[in-house]
């Protein structure tokens, strides 16, 4: 799990040169944008690592893939 | 927190005196107590601090032994010991963070002796003695379980003396959260043979892995120990690890340890 200290520098932008249509504020909703896909894609990557591996046996690993479930995936 | 009277004693015997009175607790480093005092789950009375007891703090020489005084902080051991005893300086520098370094104690950790605390390990796996107010005491007769000690109520450590090995290593998997060891494993080679104690994975507290040290004393690789496992029967299952996984971790751990003793 990252921790405050593991995140770099940021600049913050406020500007905003294409506001949304749709509302009279003018916003977007983004914050789980980057929640959506990512999971699944490292879920995938995992399981194709470990298929890749020699452990073809694996096809499924529920999140979050802590090292204690992707050992016991390998195990079974 | 509940209100509490508070007392930095500058001699032993002044702390002694201040522990025998009704509720009375002693505080080292506070990164353990004070979080339970927070939380109300511990109320003393009095505080007693530990921490202005000059001889106490530091670490030196002492018949070829490294000392490491109760009230060291572990960013003390980190910088100080290193030039002594560099496995153990390692040690005390990936312990928690900074902030945690800064202000816990060797004395505090091994009072408190949490199962998945780091210096535990060290200690039994040197075959280190605690030095208390009124005796000394081994440690393979210290660590009794969970955080269970030998320690009577009101005894202070003093300090720990260390007998230095030939090589020696630390190596701990974080649980990441807490950077406290979801399983760590000390090695350390002297011409008397070889230790090696867990910590972080069984329920009672630290041990020693006694098959491991009979083989390593023969052959000091980590290859040695490939036909060896740690029995899974009372290791810590939670959220993080299963009892087999801390198991398995903890042989890993020891080949790793041997190949990176220094």
């Amino acid at each position: 799990m990252p921790r405050a200290d593991d995140l770099p520098m940021f600049t913050v932008d406020h500007s905003c040169n294409t506001p949304c249509t749709h509302n009279p504020l003018g916003v977007k909703g983004c914050g789980e944008a980057g929640a959506i896909g990512s999971p699944p894609a490292v879920v995938n990557a995992v399981i194709d690592a470990l298929q890749r591996a020699g452990h073809a046996h694996v096809t499924h690993i529920d999140m979050p893939l802590t090292p204690s479930r992707v050992w016991s995936a390998i195990q079974n | 927190m509940h209100n509490f009277d508070f007392v930095k004693p500058s001699s032993v015997s002044d702390a002694v005196k201040a522990l025998s009175a009704e509720g009375a607790q002693a505080l080292s480093g506070g990164q353990t107590l004070l979080p339970t005092m927070k939380q109300r789950l511990a109320a003393p009375a009095v505080l007693v601090s530990l921490t202005g007891i000059a001889d106490t703090r530091g670490v030196c020489l002492d018949n070829g032994a490294l000392s490491v005084g109760g009230a060291t902080t572990h960013a003390a051991v980190a910088s100080e010991a290193r030039k002594y005893y560099p496995a153990l300086a390692d040690l005390a520098g990936g312990i928690g963070d900074p902030a945690v370094r800064s202000r816990g104690t060797i004395g505090g950790s091994l009072a408190n002796n949490d199962p998945s605390a780091c210096y535990p390990a060290a200690v039994l796996a040197s075959g280190a003695t605690i030095v208390t107010d009124r005796r000394k005491i081994a440690a393979d007769d210290y660590f009794q379980g969970m955080f269970t000690t030998a320690l009577q109520d009101g005894e202070i450590i003093i300090g720990v003396v260390f007998p230095i090995p030939e090589k020696a290593a630390y190596v701990k998997f974080n649980q990441p959260a807490s950077r406290f060891a979801l399983t760590g494993v000390y090695v350390a080679k002297y011409a008397s043979g070889v230790r090696v104690a867990v910590t972080g994975a069984s329920a009672d507290g630290v041990f020693r892995w006694t098959e491991a040290e009979k083989t390593l004393s023969a052959t000091f690789a980590a290859s040695a120990i490939a036909g060896l496992s740690v029995p899974s029967d009372g290791m810590i299952a939670d959220l993080h690890g299963s009892a087999a996984y801390r198991a398995n971790l903890a042989k890993v751990l020891t080949g790793r340890g041997v190949a990176a003793a220094h």
